[in-house]
């Protein structure tokens, strides 16, 4: 009974994180769609996106529910409930980045397209690494730790691409309200590797908690 | 038989109170339902007091020659002790206060000549060392475990592992305290003749039962919280230590405080650790405690049986 409880939290919390990795699938798709000027069936899956992180957000409910009955160790009771949280931050960022998208409609200049797709593929390469890293973490806390430390460096290219997107967003001659827009979106879409990296994060916390 | 009730008012007060060291980790943790815990620790203190108890009952009971009314005024001296220093929030072993009360009767009875010296040096020695003994053991199952427990790797074999871990501990340290301490309840009127010594392990154990099953919830969580603090595998190491530690003891007939062997083991693992994990108002509570108790319950006895005898 007791160990059945466990596995369940862990379940749940996996589940959580596949429902954000479909999520964020999805958000790949919408933002390519949106990029080729397919701005229907973006909204589509705008709703796709919507739809995982209601679901995503279900999963985390039961998985704290579960956690708060007591069936972890303390010692790292709130570092799992830490993630949860995290893992929905990430699932709520993909989100913003679609409802920005169907809301502001911004317009982006065809030569920014490619720049814009890597910054969101190595944010949903962040993830996924941060998935691999969790999934570790049962078997093995060193090997887990070493995969996070993967999601750091991706996170640090995404900087670098960013930086540079904006540096040309703002020497370009758009409106200066154009400008902004498009670096909010810039921000946003960084937003996924940022996040990743802060899940990441606690996965190594828990790594080192582990050590005796 | 009624004379009894002291001993058993006295086991009561014991369950009530220890229990919290056996099992108060995995309650307040939440991996041990407060029920479960003190369903197990009831029934592990009942079987080490049956199996092993004899041991240290003859200690107790045989430490001077005791009649039925001695034998109440030491129990009843060592009960008072035990409530007006638990009333009192001050650290109290039963342990102590029994034969804090018995070297009493005997001080009355027989002069300070007649005390017998060696088993009186033994048992203070014994005292002494309980918690040197819980911490140089704890020291070294930190070593030890630490090292084959660093080699697990998966975070799941480990949380199952410190689950089981802390529900075998805790069986084994309601063992132990049902095996040295039950003699604390009984010893006296086993000595005195009422009783045989396994029908006084009996009815020790099950009274030391019944107080962590009614009235062990406060201590355990309060204690709990203190040695959760640890992380899972220290808090593990602090109630096997304790409770090695303990058992030894009822293998050499010596009934010692559970309690300051925590104490002893929790302080190890600060040393192992590099980190303090007691400080001094909590030694100079200890200390206060050794001194104190025997000397409230030999007191207490001294005085009863002058004004009663």
């Amino acid at each position: 009974m007791l160990f059945k409880k466990k596995g369940k939290v862990q379940k749940l919390i996996q589940e959580q994180i596949n429902l954000v990795a479909q999520g964020l699938g999805f958000l790949k798709e919408a933002v390519e769609l949106y990029l080729e000027g397919d701005k229907e069936e973006c909204e589509l899956k705008t709703r796709v996106v919507e739809q995982m992180e209601t679901k995503a957000d279900e999963a985390k409910r039961e998985a704290e529910k579960t956690l708060y009955e007591g069936m972890y160790l303390p010692l790292f009771r709130e570092d799992f409930l830490d993630l949860m949280e995290l893992i929905d931050d990430v699932a709520d960022e993909a989100e913003r980045i679609v409802d920005f998208l169907s809301i502001e409609n911004p317009e982006i200049p065809s030569p920014w397209n490619e720049k814009m797709r890597e910054i969101v593929e190595k944010g949903i390469l962040a993830f996924n690494l941060f998935r691999e890293s969790f999934m570790l973490l049962r078997e093995d806390t060193q090997k887990a730790f070493s995969h996070a430390y993967k999601v750091k460096e991706v996170e640090k290219e995404v900087d670098r691409l960013q930086d540079g997107l904006n540096r040309e967003i703002f020497q370009s001659n758009l409106q200066l309200a154009h400008k902004i827009q498009l670096r909010d979106l810039v921000i946003r879409m960084g937003f996924i590797s940022d996040l990743s990296e802060n899940a990441a994060d606690k996965i190594s916390m828990i790594s080192i908690k582990r050590r005796i | 038989m009624w004379f009894l009730l002291s001993g058993i008012y006295l086991g009561w007060a014991l369950g009530a109170n220890d229990a919290a060291n056996v099992f108060g980790t995995g309650v307040t943790s939440g991996l041990v339902s407060y029920r479960l815990a003190v369903i197990l620790t009831a029934i592990f203190v009942i079987l080490g007091a049956v199996t092993e108890g004899t041991k240290c009952i003859g200690t107790v009971g045989y430490f001077t020659s005791l009649t039925l009314f001695t034998a109440l005024l030491a129990t009843l001296s060592a009960a008072i002790t035990v409530t007006l220093m638990t009333r009192l929030k001050l650290p109290v072993s039963t342990s102590q206060a029994i034969l804090g009360a018995i070297v009493g009767i005997a001080i009355v009875g027989e002069g300070w000549r007649g005390l017998p010296m060696g088993k009186l040096t033994k048992v203070v020695l014994c005292w002494i060392f309980t918690p040197l003994g819980a911490a140089v053991i704890s020291f070294l199952l930190f070593m030890g475990l630490g090292y084959l427990v660093n080699r697990i790797r998966g975070l799941a074999v480990f949380t199952h592992l410190m689950r089981i871990g802390i529900l075998v501990t805790g069986c084994f340290g309601a063992y132990a305290l049902g095996s040295n301490n039950v003699a604390n309840t009984t010893g006296a009127f086993v000595g005195a003749g009422l009783i045989a010594p396994i029908e006084g392990a009996l009815i020790g154990g099950i009274s030391i039962g019944v107080g962590a099953i009614t009235y062990s919830r406060g201590v355990m969580i309060s204690v709990g919280r203190r040695i959760s603090l640890l992380d899972p595998f220290s808090a593990l190491v602090v109630v096997l230590a304790g409770a090695i530690t303990v058992y030894l003891y009822t293998q050499i007939g010596v009934p010692v405080s559970t309690s300051q062997a925590v104490v002893g083991a929790v302080a190890a693992i600060g040393l192992a650790k590099g980190i303090r994990t007691i400080n001094k108002k909590m030694l100079f509570f200890v200390l206060l405690g050794w001194i104190s108790t025997p000397l409230l319950a030999a007191s207490l006895s001294i005085l009863l049986l002058l004004s009663l005898g």
